[in-house]
């Protein structure tokens, strides 16, 4: 029993990681119909920030590292897909990947290929035993970072005016432009969030492994594509669904392989990811969006 | 207050819009009618500023509109009501009505909001419903309603009643009726060539992205079906009209 209660500890902990990448890649193809891979380089950014800020205390070096990603976001769609916004989704894509190894290369030649260490506290590398059920404070950390992120999120597409604005443009952008909102202000807007997830996801990697390195964007990118991918593209639900079934298989694959295939555990949670895809192409619940 | 001269619109090499020119006054009606294909989508989007006008040029109350995007016609009071409604269906009845006051932060988008649910009722009964929910009819009137909250002076009507049952095409006419009396300027996109001619005090009969010939009223409907479809098939717009 306290197996399986410590497995659901794990998916969740995991899932919620994965929510945290999901959700801005679903966003801006919601707004844009852009898969923007270099989300996982403003991941990057907000970890050397974090390194970079280390002197001062965490949540000040946090909430610098939080704005510096944000500034690094609303510069990459003002120089780099603005002047693409209404080229062809492939156009997009590559431009995507463009910035994505400019960025990556960049980090190279100024912080060098070896890892930069970043001390956290050591209460967040506490474990709690609740019962026989180790509980990580970094687990908790991330329950809470992505609750806290998701319901501001929700709140701010459903109540506020801005949000719904954002809602529309997502549904139509044509249409949302015709009734007066203003393009450049919702993408602007779509990207700003966008970094700020990025940011909150960096600082749980950074509390998780200690590091930051150029290439520490990749794994997330495509942890987040693929999410996406089986949620339904462009779908925020969906986005939240995928991160939550590939963080479920995930955890439940580690548990039910044996010690010799458990190294070979990814090859089954994409098997798993495939075969979903293959039932519903258009993900589990596809967005309703028009083209651009 | 609008002045079309040798407007021209491309999609890539095809020119969907080949030049042509009209002027509506304050307060008109017109009507721009033919068969699919002949450029009077296009030209309502190129006037709106969805789509780039490769040549001429468009003035609006004596200015000339820059080739400008949507959010910025709609500012200057020029609001398009689309072809296929187009509302935000994951959206309620009243977050469309509020969204079609973006552009407006005065004190009486609320009081308006009141207005319009008086004078669509459907909208009124539906406020907090799914606006994707309502059927095709109910559709057609958040877009009309969504377009009015932008307090327009010109409104641009693509194809208002298409798909729409023959009461609910009774319905929209009337309203548009009702709109232009009050002031609002409108021109208008049907296929409905006979219902446009009786309502609009003038309308031109587009063809292969020209203006083939311009229609007063209903008496004019001969001579706009030989211009509609040329003298092959004079019988097809009076079909189409039948249809409706």
């Amino acid at each position: 029993m306290t197996d399986v209660i410590q497995a659901v500890v794990d998916a969740l902990s995991l899932a919620s990681l994965y929510a945290l990448l999901a959700l801005p890649v679903a966003l801006i193809y919601g707004i844009m119909g852009l898969i923007n891979f270099a989300q996982g380089e403003l991941t990057m950014i907000a970890a050397y920030g974090l390194f970079l800020f280390a002197a001062v205390t965490l949540p000040l070096a946090v909430f610098m590292a939080l704005v510096l990603v944000v500034v690094a976001a609303l510069a990459m769609e003002r120089v780099a897909f603005r002047p693409v916004r209404n080229s062809s989704e492939e156009t997009l894509l590559v431009t995507s990947f463009a910035v994505s190894f400019l960025l990556q290369n960049l980090a190279l030649i100024i912080f060098g290929s070896r890892p930069k260490s970043i001390s956290t506290p050591s209460s967040l590398s506490q474990s709690f035993d609740v019962g026989g059920i180790f509980i990580d404070a970094v687990a908790i950390l991330t329950v809470v970072l992505a609750v806290v992120c998701i319901g501001g999120l929700v709140l701010f597409m459903n109540r506020s005016r801005f949000g719904i604005s954002m809602r529309a443009a997502a549904e139509d952008f044509t249409m949302a432009r015709l009734v007066g909102i203003r393009a450049n202000a919702v993408i602007s807007a779509t990207f700003a969030i966008a970094g700020a997830l990025a940011g909150v996801a960096a600082f749980v990697l950074v509390v998780q492994s200690g590091s930051a390195f150029a290439t520490m964007g990749l794994t997330p990118v495509i942890i987040a594509f693929v999410a996406t991918m089986m949620g339904g593209l462009g779908s925020l639900r969906g986005a939240l669904l995928g991160a939550a079934i590939l963080g479920v298989i995930t955890v439940g694959f580690d548990q039910i392989l044996s010690e010799e295939l458990r190294p070979a555990r990814d090859a089954f949670v994409y098997g798993a990811v495939l075969l979903v895809l293959l039932v519903r192409p258009s993900g589990l619940i596809p967005s309703n969006r028009e083209r651009v | 207050m609008l002045e079309v001269q040798d407007l021209k619109v491309s999609y890539g090499r095809l020119e969907a819009v080949k030049g042509i020119s009209f002027t509506i006054n304050q307060g008109e009606c017109i009507g721009l009618i033919g068969p699919n294909g002949a450029g009077k989508t296009t030209t309502l989007n190129a006037i709106a500023g969805v789509l780039k006008r490769s040549g001429g040029s468009i003035a609006f109350e004596g200015e000339k509109l820059p080739n400008q995007a949507p959010e910025a016609t709609v500012r200057r009071g020029i609001s398009l009501v689309p072809e296929g409604r187009r509302v935000f269906q994951g959206l309620t009845v009243e977050q469309n009505l509020r969204l079609g006051a973006s552009i407006r932060s005065d004190k009486e988008i609320d009081s308006d909001i009141e207005a319009m649910k008086k004078r669509f009722p459907a909208l009124e009964k539906y406020a907090t419903t799914r606006a994707g929910s309502l059927s095709g009819g109910e559709q057609q009137m958040i877009a009309l309603a969504r377009a009015l909250m932008a307090r327009p002076r010109l409104l641009l009507l693509d194809e208002p009643s298409l798909g729409l049952a023959p009461l609910i095409v009774d319905q929209v006419f009337e309203l548009v009726d009702q709109l232009r009396s009050e002031g609002i300027t409108i021109l208008l996109v049907e296929q409905n060539g006979l219902r446009t001619l009786e309502l609009a005090d003038r309308s031109y009969v587009l063809q292969g992205g020209r203006i083939a010939m311009s229609a007063t009223g209903a008496e004019d409907f001969a001579e706009v079906e030989k211009a509609y479809f040329g003298a092959e098939d004079s019988n097809a717009v009076a079909k189409e009209t039948a249809n409706d």
